[in-house]
């Protein structure tokens, strides 16, 4: 079988983006939110260490995101300990 | 009773999850943000390839609600691992591996999702029991031979049922 044949029917496979997915957009979002979570991603497990988690300090964090946070600064604390 | 799926609301979700995840796991490791970007379309096409095995499982066991966060991670992983959108800014660099920055995203963002909500103290403890590096580095290795999102979604239920039982709930 000829290699561009190959290639066709994979790139046939390929999904269809939706067309109205507007992909910039979601990128600028996910980075504010992932840009907020980190910066509290410690403080928040300071909160919860001390016994005294502040919930309005995460309330507006995405939840995957935010833990993402919370595992990178156990990641992290693991790491150089 | 059968909950609709609004498709939509979940590809944005997902997207969401996968850009903001990535960019935090690239703020806390130099390896990654030093030799590899990710490629949006091919991050697009993976969350896509996860909303037709989300419809296929559905399908398959008959679920009518939303699946749940172990699934999710399971599938997430599994998508990640078949369109590898991490790419490699220069080939030849001296941390330049051949797939495995791919597979260690992957492994975090479905740990990531198993997590979703759990106290971070907890977090921290699962992450300092002394058997989690060999345990990570063992299912890092495994996913180079990507097994399928639904024995995933086993493993990811099994550290659920331990720590994250809050999550075994339908999302």
């Amino acid at each position: 079988m000829p290699l561009d044949t190959r290639e066709d029917q994979v790139s046939s496979r390929r999904p269809k983006l939706p067309q109205h997915m507007d992909i910039e957009q979601i990128i600028a979002d996910a980075k504010r939110t992932a840009s907020e979570t980190i910066s509290v991603a410690f403080e928040i497990r300071r909160e919860f260490e001390e016994g005294h988690p502040n919930s309005s300090s995460h309330a507006t964090s995405e939840g995957a995101i935010r833990a993402m946070a919370v595992w990178m600064s156990a990641e992290t604390e693991a790491v150089t300990v | 009773m059968k909950t609709e799926i609004n498709w939509e609301e979940l590809r944005h979700k997902r997207l969401e999850t996968l850009f903001g995840c990535w960019d935090v796991i690239k703020g806390a490791n130099k390896d990654l943000a030093s030799n590899v970007l990710l490629s949006k379309r091919l991050a697009a096409e993976a969350v896509e390839h996860y909303l037709e095995e989300y419809r296929a499982l559905i399908g398959r066991y008959r679920i009518e609600d939303k699946i749940q966060r172990h699934r999710i991670a399971g599938l997430m992983t599994a998508s990640i691992l078949a369109k590898k959108p991490l790419l490699l800014i220069d080939p030849d660099a001296d941390g330049a591996r051949v797939s495995r920055h791919n597979e260690y995203f992957a492994l975090w963002l479905g740990l990531a999702i198993c997590a979703e909500g759990a106290d971070p103290g907890l977090v921290a403890s699962v992450r300092r029991n002394p058997m989690w590096s060999p345990w990570f580095s063992d299912f890092l290795y495994s996913l180079l031979r990507p097994p399928s999102g639904e024995a995933l979604s086993v493993t990811f239920g099994a550290l659920s049922l331990l720590y994250f039982c809050d999550n075994l709930a339908a999302e």
